[in-house]
């Protein structure tokens, strides 16, 4: 492949540094906003983050209604339920804040106000044919990255499958990301999401749609949150070393928003959708499964990988060696930030494995995944890692 | 061709035909392509269309049509009070709601702020309230050429946290001017149907919806009782002309509902029961949809009764002339009939030369003779043919009569005078008293004051009066009189404007007179409470020898004379009526004398 392929780049307005949700009232006035809807969810509200970006709105003379039915893996009625009240409300912007759940909602409801119907309507790529109103998002979270990028991943409750929204008009106006509402987040939630940012990091480096641009922010990720996350998981008060794995996240977030994931991304959809598991746990045991399975297929970029997580003679090494390292490496990380457990102790039972292959398999980050991989392959990740 | 896959990672990544960032411009150009046509749809509407500041009542913006009415262009009307644009509003407040508050700035949009609060009115603090926040006037705008009606429309809008008010100002004056024609149309067709003549019903489903004010004169019922009641029930169970009412009205109705308009004779009752004819023309027409039927019902009493005075007239003439012309063929031959019988009296009479002579020459004694004819009573044959041919003369006297003009002196006369001498003549009369004595009968007058004078013959007229106190005092002498009531004649004088025929008795149109100033005629009633005549002997009374009277009670001239004084000497009429049983009412009128000019 030649680094010099057509490629592009799509990034939101976006301030990073401590203190940066307090910037949300100024942006939203900017962007013309006179009542904003702010969507969150109760865990976010409870620690105070809502009504912090509430006040800042509240000081520009921005009117607010709140909306915080939002669940761990947003629903396509919780879509519905914000828009009816944005319309009813009389709202003309919406302000995120919190996790992936809250901004993918958000996301949702932009889309609903701006183009009706109903919101599976919009399931895939480029299906978006209006902008949405004014999107600011505040992340709360170190991981989805959902404020940078150009997806919105919504759980059809009928079909019990998360579909996947892409569009560039899914790109926030303004993404204020500010390290310290992470300092909140409790032990379990800072390791799944820093998991995730990881694997949005190590996906978007080994994509078959990589450019030189993406790269520099994938590689810079990796190394930072290799690091960065055991900083945090030894002391959830290090301001400094939340204010890494912000950033980290943050550049995981612009690299895979333009390079898309792989099959670590299609598998965990197809977890979360059918059996409604947590979207990081997921990702972090079928990484090293996945690293393993893809190795053969983009080894270069792999051994980068490992080299950046700190896999000795990564670069030099036998090529399965290196690949062997590194999903030693993955795995360790994994059981380091405490999750040992495997798809059965998550419920999943052995008869269920085929129908999530045939779902990952629609899955569009299956198209960026470095080696082609067909139904059979990946039910047999969802076995190895049973 | 790429594989489907390879087409997803294409937008993916970016590279796909929409794979760009959205742009709000072109929604943007098309909502101001909407804006812009919009506008020009406001500028080209009938309609002004106003946008106010809801406190101050400044307009900010306001389309061709509310220039054109407020007489000032965009740039000096915009930025100044809506009275600058309608003077009369000057000085005027809105009842719509919190003009001057602002909505909450903050908080969550909840019912503290609806918009349906935004878009309703309190109450103003009279009057009704206005509808759905809306408040609406009515104003007269000065304008070159005639003043512009103007109606206000202003309504509350809340936009984007601002109140406004919208005013739209609509020309009415085409309208009201519309409305003002239909109102005098609806006058002018009232006015008519209350000024005819004739009685009009409207009727509707069978039943009276609308009358005028004659048909309340006519019926003597006030219009409330009139509009819930069917013709039938202003109507006798049975129509003279046949049929029963109901049955009758059913059929009139249906033929005119058929489109088939109707015009025939009818009986009506008036409220107090009394019938009165008329002539009925029934027709449909439609009034929203519904069908409806115009009744114009013509009181023709009188009209029958000037018909039948000329049918009398003529009649009366023929015979009359008739009677003449054979009073004076007879004449001849009574005439000598009378001259023979003198003469053989004369011719029989001793001491005549003649006769004295005649007899000596042939051997008679007269005196003898004489002997001879009264032992068979020949004088006194004689004597009766003589007298029989006196009657006889004055039969054919009356008769020429008929035919003659009198030329008995005229001069102005009081009738009432005159009636009181007749009533004198009547009760000092020989016969009169002696078969029925006239002093038995209770005499009521009714004189009206005011009664002009007659211009009349006073004998003939004396004489006319005469006869009917005669006809009425033996008509009287013919009833048996039930307990309670007594034997009366009722005089009457008075006035009467306009033609003879008019309802006679108490409740007719005697009148008051006012010297001589407008009555047509001076009327003379007559009224007796005897047996009364019926229908058949009413039409013929006056004819020449017509009598009910046994033979020899009487010529049967003496209303035939009397009606050809009246009706040719004085171009009066006289005319009878009667309810038999109850009484007879014979009725004189006399041209009234007029004051020269
Ligand atoms: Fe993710």
């Amino acid at each position: 492949m030649n680094d010099y392929e057509l490629r592009k780049f799509v990034a939101p307005e976006f301030v990073f540094g401590y203190g940066a949700a307090g910037l949300a009232g100024r942006h939203a006035r900017n962007l013309g906003a006179s009542r904003c809807l702010v969507v969150s969810d109760h865990g976010v509200a409870a620690a105070g983050h809502t009504e912090t970006v509430l006040a800042t709105l509240r000081e520009e003379g921005i009117a607010c209604a709140t909306f915080l039915g939002v669940s761990e893996n947003p629903r396509d009625t919780e879509v519905m339920q914000g828009s009816e009240l944005f319309r009813a409300e009389g709202c003309d912007a919406i302000v995120a804040v919190g996790g992936g759940s809250p901004m993918d909602c958000a996301k949702g409801i932009g889309i609903m106000v701006a183009n009706g119907g109903h919101i599976l309507d919009y399931e895939g790529v480029d299906a978006i044919p209006k902008p949405m109103p004014p999107l600011v998002c505040v992340p709360t979270t170190a991981g989805s990255s959902a404020d940078v990028s150009q997806f919105a991943i919504i759980r059809d409750t009928p079909r019990r499958v998360k579909i996947a929204i892409v569009s560039k008009a899914n790109v926030p106006d303004v993404a204020l990301v500010d390290p310290l509402p992470t300092l909140t987040k409790p032990r379990d939630l800072t390791a799944a999401t820093g998991l995730d940012a990881l694997t949005h990091a190590v996906e978007a480096y080994a994509s078959n749609a990589h450019s030189p641009v993406t790269d520099m922010f994938a590689l810079e990720a990796i190394r930072g949150i290799g690091v960065a996350l055991f900083d945090v998981l030894d002391n959830l008060h290090d301001r400094d070393a939340r204010a890494r794995m912000a950033l980290g996240s943050m550049n995981a977030g612009l690299a895979f928003s333009n390079a898309i994931l792989g099959a670590v991304h299609a598998l965990s959809h197809s977890l979360g959708g059918m059996l409604d598991l947590p979207h990081g746990e997921c990702n972090a045991l079928l990484l090293p499964f996945v690293a393993r399975r893809n190795f053969t297929a983009a080894p270069q970029r792999y051994r980068k990988v490992a080299e950046a997580l700190g896999v000795a003679d990564a670069l030099s090494a036998p090529d399965d060696e290196v690949r062997d390292a590194l999903f030693a490496r993955l795995s360790d990380m994994r059981r380091r930030a405490g999750f040992d457990k495997g798809l059965a102790q998550y419920g999943v039972t052995r008869e269920q494995l085929a129908e999530l292959a045939r779902m990952a398999l629609e899955d569009p980050c299956l198209s960026t995944n470095p080696a082609p991989l067909g139904a059979r392959e990946l039910e047999e990740l969802y076995a190895e890692a049973f | 061709m790429p594989k489907r896959s390879d087409e997803l990672r294409e937008k993916l990544i970016g590279l796909g035909q929409g794979s760009t960032r959205k742009s709000y411009y072109p929604e943007l150009r098309e909502r101001i392509q909407q804006l812009e046509l919009f506008r020009a749809l406001l500028e080209s509407a009938g309609d002004g269309v106003l946008l106010l500041a809801a406190d101050t009542l400044m307009v900010l913006d306001a389309n061709g049509a509310a220039c054109r009415f407020a007489g000032l262009p965009w740039e000096a009307l915009t930025g100044r009070p809506l009275a600058a644009a309608f003077p009369e509003l000057a000085g005027w407040k809105p009842h719509l709601t919190g003009l001057t508050e602002r909505p909450p700035q903050d908080g969550p949009r909840d019912r503290a702020w609806p918009l349906a609060d935004v878009l309703h009115a309190t109450p103003p603090p009279s009057g009704p309230p206005p509808v759905g926040g809306e408040e609406r006037r009515l104003i007269r705008q000065p304008a070159p050429g005639a003043d512009l009606w103007l109606e206000l429309a202003l309504k509350r809008h809340d936009i984007g946290g601002t109140p406004y008010v919208s005013c739209i100002a609509r020309d009415v004056s085409e309208r009201l001017r519309a409305e003002e024609e239909l109102r005098e149309s609806e006058r002018k067709y009232r006015a008519l149907f209350e000024a005819a003549n004739d009685a009009i019903f409207l009727i509707r489903d069978g039943l009276v919806r609308d009358a005028n004010r004659r048909a309340c004169e006519l019926f003597g019922r006030p219009m409330d009782q009139l509009t819930s009641m069917a013709p039938r029930d202003l109507s006798p169970p049975v129509q003279p002309l046949g049929g029963p009412s109901p049955q009758q009205e059913g059929m009139r109705i249906a033929k005119a509902l058929a489109g088939e308009p109707q015009f025939f004779e009818w009986t009506h009752l008036r409220a107090d029961g009394t019938p009165f004819d008329c002539e009925i023309s029934l027709s449909r027409f439609t009034l929203r949809g519904e069908p409806w039927l115009i009744a114009i019902i013509r009181d023709v009493t009188e009209q029958k009764k000037l018909r039948e005075i000329m049918v009398q007239t003529e009649k009366m003439m023929s015979v009359g002339g008739v009677a003449a012309g054979m009073a004076h063929e007879i004449n001849n031959p009574l005439s000598a009939i009378a001259q023979s019988a003198q003469n053989l009296q004369r011719r029989l009479a001793p001491g005549v030369r003649d006769n004295e002579a005649a007899a000596l020459m042939s051997g008679v004694d007269l005196e003898r003779v004489q002997h001879y004819f009264e032992l068979r009573g020949l004088a006194k044959l004689v004597t009766n043919i003589r007298e029989a041919c006196g009657r006889a003369a004055e039969i054919v006297r009356h008769m020429l009569d008929f035919a003659r003009r009198s030329d008995a002196e005229r001069a102005e006369c009081d009738l009432a005078a005159l009636l009181d001498r007749a009533v004198e003549l009547a009760e000092n009369d020989y016969d009169l008293k002696k078969r029925h004595d006239f002093r038995n009968i209770r005499i009521v007058r009714e004189y009206a004051p005011g009664t002009p004078p007659a211009e009349c013959a006073a004998t003939e007229i004396e004489q006319v009066l005469f006869n009917l106190l005669k006809n009425a005092s033996q008509a009287i002498s013919q009833k048996v009189y039930p307990e309670g009531e007594a034997p009366r004649i009722i005089l009457r004088v008075g006035v009467q404007r306009g033609a003879p025929g008019m309802p006679g008795g108490a409740d007719g149109v005697v009148g008051i007179g006012d010297g001589r100033a407008d009555a047509d005629y001076v009327r003379i009633e007559v009224e007796d409470n005897g047996p009364g005549i019926d229908e058949r002997t009413r039409v013929r009374v006056f004819e020449p020898f017509f009598t009910t009277k046994p033979p020899g009670e009487g010529t049967g001239l003496g209303l035939s004379v009397s009606y050809f004084i009246i009706s040719r000497n004085h171009g009066g009429h006289i005319l009878v009526e009667s309810q038999p049983g109850q009484w007879c009412r014979f009725t004189v009128l006399l041209p009234a004398a007029r004051r020269a000019a």
